[in-house]
């Protein structure tokens, strides 16, 4: 699996950890919602289950949306600014352009048909308001499912309250086996039996059991807080304490506290059950974002009160109350807080004074796991560090944020900012990494190696997204402090910086010159990110002058270091340097066998410009070797890739001029139509079916997604012959139903199935369900 | 530098605000023209909604000079603060926004 989320799947909604209770009614309403409205927003008090409803009513659309189902949790973001970057990377995509944000998303899904479900919008109300306004103007297949606790108020939303769970009232209880109808009893029962394997709803129970529901209002998390204490209470102690403690809310009169008090007063009474460390802890645990875990728990939260040899026990503690959820994450446990509780552990960590301290020491944490990666970086572990950055994405930026608003004397938001040079290109955060440098290095001005630094890499970032007029200063102003300081490492970023810059204004010669001098310096300090990366560039440039032969020399050099180090990311790059070196030598073979390699580096690490350049030399390849179709197609998963990378081939011209003569020479091998027959087909592919094409791993040559090709192919009158076999009627019946020979019924239904690939009526009944999906509407948003 | 504001209006206090003028200028990197219309149209719906939440604020009017890649905008509002506060919410980057004068308004006044 590659480090980061693969582009290619089509969703990724996550599987339930524990089973979903009732809710038909309410799930087949919002599928009809969304079948109205392009919006639908669920709406309604903490822990009414808006999370749960909104996964579960997407998870059974997905078969109506062609591009997924994607799950956009927004909860842990407090910075407005990087919504739309948050959803770009959710759904895969690379932009490493300085192109704004929000409109390289609605361009990228201006033709997709996907369902968006935005979890927890209301701290970013506007934020979203104006993204889901633009995306739906610009995206007619594009629906969205927001849950919030305040409708976005957008014209065209559909608002679905989320209602509490069904009871019955008390004084006309049915009996025991008749109360499965009701879906508080359920989940109350299904919790029980999940800490007390023993429980059972009985007679003699039941009363209690509705009593302690109507108590809690129905509320589904409520009733999971309280359901689990059945491990250390019994039922009768669990309802004389709950009524005590809303007693004490109603001032002793059996009145009816708001919804939403009644959670948080079921909350305090949760946490009043907790022992003080457990409680303590409970409150620390809440300034992680997106999760954390063990080894995180006991660097943050311990000191003198807690041990950290306590932390796991309280932890385990707490996650038998339910405060606390764990689950597998890629083999690893991780953990987390529902939002509702972590925003009551934070309330209580502020009232405690503590919440500086434990925020610092999570900022510490983060910074530490970041200077580690840097120093680890080049090292077999590569992949699993990235894998773990991702995974602790929103703990970085909730460190950021506390560096930016408390800033320290070793300036630790630069510091970070820097060190994760690496982390904002493989993952292409190229957008969210110029934020936090630019941020930082406005906040604070005074010369230092942190600085310095942060200079070089936030100019590397500007001249990758071709912002050059932003780098240049950066560069100068790095150089300077670098002489200022003596900082030999930074002065060599900055003269490859220099020749990076005069290779995108097409000065390859003088590029050739600055970045060799810029090797020789990384050289002389041992630097070896430094060398690794201006080879890179160094080789485009002298193979781009005609020097292949010394092209193909740094490059040996480069992957001998590479493989010394065990690094593979940086190789794939190499690789893919040999295999255009390879095909300016005119050696296809070679040039085909490197692409490849680097292929299969870049795949690993989901490192998408890689993955496209060897999709183009793979392409251009594949013509030498008198392949036009497999040419075709690869350029046309190039294609769809670039388009989603943004500047492709670097924005480089030799590069671009070789692509455009190799795709006008394809075209003109193939005859127009074929070609752009073959291209359209390539761009149709998944990111990961193209890698199965470019590297031979399946025999046949993949074929777009049917439901895409059928879209083109199938008449007017085939279309109206495959709703009627959806509706069940035979060959006969259509005849009949359409005035048409029995005999003509039956060819149509031949051409149907061999257009689409299919070998049953059954397979046509299926897809043309999902064409119709829930009958979705593709009108205008506005 | 010196203020020209519009008409006072009359708010819920029965105080009366006074809007100012404001100019964006962008120097934008190589831009599609479809960009500055997803932008603009951000821009508005995010002064429509703050507007709504009490902080004035408009965007007059946009132009692009294709020759400089350069976008201004003129803006109405209570203060910098707010167009600032637009940017963030449409997730544009901030940009650095400079009080502005009315020449037209000006002429009108003193005619």
């Amino acid at each position: 699996m590659s480090a980061s989320k693969s582009a290619s799947r089509a969703g990724n909604l996550p599987a339930e950890l524990t089973s979903f209770i009732g809710r038909r009614h309410e799930i087949a309403e919002i599928k009809r919602l969304l079948s109205a409205s392009r919006l639908v927003t669920l709406t309604g008090v903490g822990g009414a289950g808006k999370t749960r409803l909104s996964l579960r009513a997407a998870g059974d659309l997905q078969r109506a949306f062609s591009d997924g189902v994607w799950l956009v949790e927004l909860a842990a973001l407090e910075d407005q600014a990087l919504l739309s970057q948050t959803i770009a990377s959710t759904l895969g995509l690379h932009d490493r352009t300085a192109r704004w944000p929000v409109p390289a998303l609605a361009e990228y899904l201006s033709d997709k048909r996907l369902l968006l479900v935005l979890d927890n919008c209301e701290h970013l109300r506007n934020a979203c308001a104006v993204l889901v306004d633009t995306v739906l103007h610009s995206a007619p297949g594009v629906h969205v499912l927001a849950t919030s606790r305040q409708a976005l108020g957008l014209t065209g939303e559909h608002i679905f309250q989320v209602p509490t769970m069904s009871m019955p009232e008390p004084e006309r209880l049915p009996p025991p086996d008749a109360l499965g109808q009701y879906e508080a009893v359920n989940l109350f029962v299904d919790r029980a039996t999940a800490v007390r394997p023993d429980f059972e709803l009985t007679a003699g129970n039941a009363d209690t059991v509705v009593r302690i529901c109507q108590r809690l209002d129905g509320i589904p998390l409520a009733i999971e807080l309280t359901a689990v204490r059945l491990r250390a209470l019994d039922l009768a102690d669990i309802f004389d304490r709950l009524e005590d403690r809303f007693r004490l809310l109603t001032a002793g009169s059996p009145g009816v506290l708001p919804r939403h008090q009644t959670l948080r007063a079921l909350i305090d009474w949760s946490n009043a059950l907790c022992s003080e460390p457990e409680s303590a802890l409970w409150a620390r645990l809440s300034v992680f974002s997106g999760g954390f875990d063990l080894a995180a728990a006991e660097a943050v939260c311990s000191d003198d009160t807690i041990p950290e040899a306590d932390v796991v026990a309280l932890l385990a503690a707490l996650v038998d109350k339910s405060i606390v959820i764990a689950d597998h994450q890629d083999g690893r446990l991780r953990y987390r807080l529902l939002e509702t509780i972590r925003q009551y552990g934070l309330e209580r960590l502020a009232n405690d004074g503590d919440e500086t301290a434990v925020r610092k020491r999570h900022r510490d944490y983060f910074v530490h796991l970041v200077e580690r990666a840097l120093t680890e970086w080049l090292s077999p572990d590569q992949e699993a560090w990235l894998t773990t950055l991702l995974r602790e994405h929103n703990n970085l930026r909730t460190a950021f944020e506390l560096c930016l608003a408390e800033p320290d004397p070793a300036d630790t938001g630069t510091q970070m900012a820097g060190a994760l040079w690496f982390f904002w290109i493989a993952t292409g955060l190229t957008n969210e990494g110029r934020r936090w440098l630019e941020r930082s290095l406005e906040s604070n001005q005074r010369p230092s190696h942190a600085r310095a630094r942060a200079l070089w890499v936030c100019g590397y970032l500007c001249t990758i997204q071709e912002d050059l007029a932003a780098a240049r200063p950066m560069i100068a102003e790095c150089r300077s402090h670098a002489e200022q300081l003596d900082d030999v490492n930074a002065a060599a970023w900055a003269v490859q910086l220099t020749g990076m810059i005069a290779m995108s204004d097409g000065d390859l010669a003088g590029a050739r010159g600055t970045l060799s001098e810029s090797l020789d310096q990384h050289r002389a300090i041992g630097g070896q990110m430094g060398i690794l990366d201006t080879s890179f560039y160094l080789i485009v440039a002298t193979a781009l002058v005609g020097d292949l032969d010394r092209a193909v020399e740094v490059a040996e050099d480069a992957i001998a270091l590479c493989d010394s180090l065990g690094e593979r990311w940086l190789k794939s790059y190499m690789l893919w340097d040999l295999s255009l070196v390879a095909w300016q030598q005119s050696d296809y073979s070679r040039a085909t066998a490197s692409a490849m390699d680097g292929l299969r580096l870049a795949r690993e690490f989901n490192e998408q410009w890689v993955i496209a350049f060897c999709f183009e030399i793979l392409a251009w390849a594949a013509h030498g070797e008198r392949a036009p179709v497999r040419a075709a197609r690869l350029l046309g998963a190039a294609d769809r890739l670039w388009r989603r990378i943004g500047a492709p081939l670097f924005g480089m011209r030799h590069l671009v001029t070789f692509h455009e003569q190799q795709q006008d020479q394809v075209r003109q091998a193939l005859g127009g139509r074929r070609f752009d027959a073959e291209l359209r087909d390539g761009t149709l592919m998944t990111t990961d079916d193209a890698i199965v094409l470019a590297l031979n791993e399946r025999e046949a040559v993949s074929e777009p997604t049917g439901s895409v090709r059928a879209d083109a192919t199938l008449t007017r009158r085939e279309r109206e012959v495959a709703s009627l076999i959806a509706d069940g009627l035979s060959n006969k019946e259509i005849a009949t139903k359409l005035v048409i020979a029995r005999r003509t019924a039956e060819a149509h239904v031949e051409h149907i199935l061999g257009k689409l690939g299919f070998s049953s009526r059954s397979q046509v009944a299926a897809w043309v369900a999902e064409q119709r999906g829930v009958e979705m509407s593709t009108h205008e948003h506005r | 530098m010196g203020i020209l504001p519009l008409p006072a209006r009359e708010t819920e206090g029965n105080t009366c605000d006074v809007d100012k003028y404001y100019m964006v200028d962008w120097v934008l990197p190589p831009t599609q023209l479809m960009d500055l219309r997803t932008a603009q149209r951000a821009i508005d719906e995010a002064g429509r909604r703050l507007t709504e939440e009490g902080h004035r604020v408009r965007c007059l009017h946009s132009t692009y000079v294709p020759a400089q890649r350069r976008w201004v905008c003129v803006f109405t509002a209570s203060s910098a603060e707010t167009i600032r506060k637009i940017h963030e919410i449409a997730q544009l980057p901030v940009p650095r926004v400079e009080s502005a004068l009315n020449l037209s308004l000006m002429d009108r006044l003193a005619s």
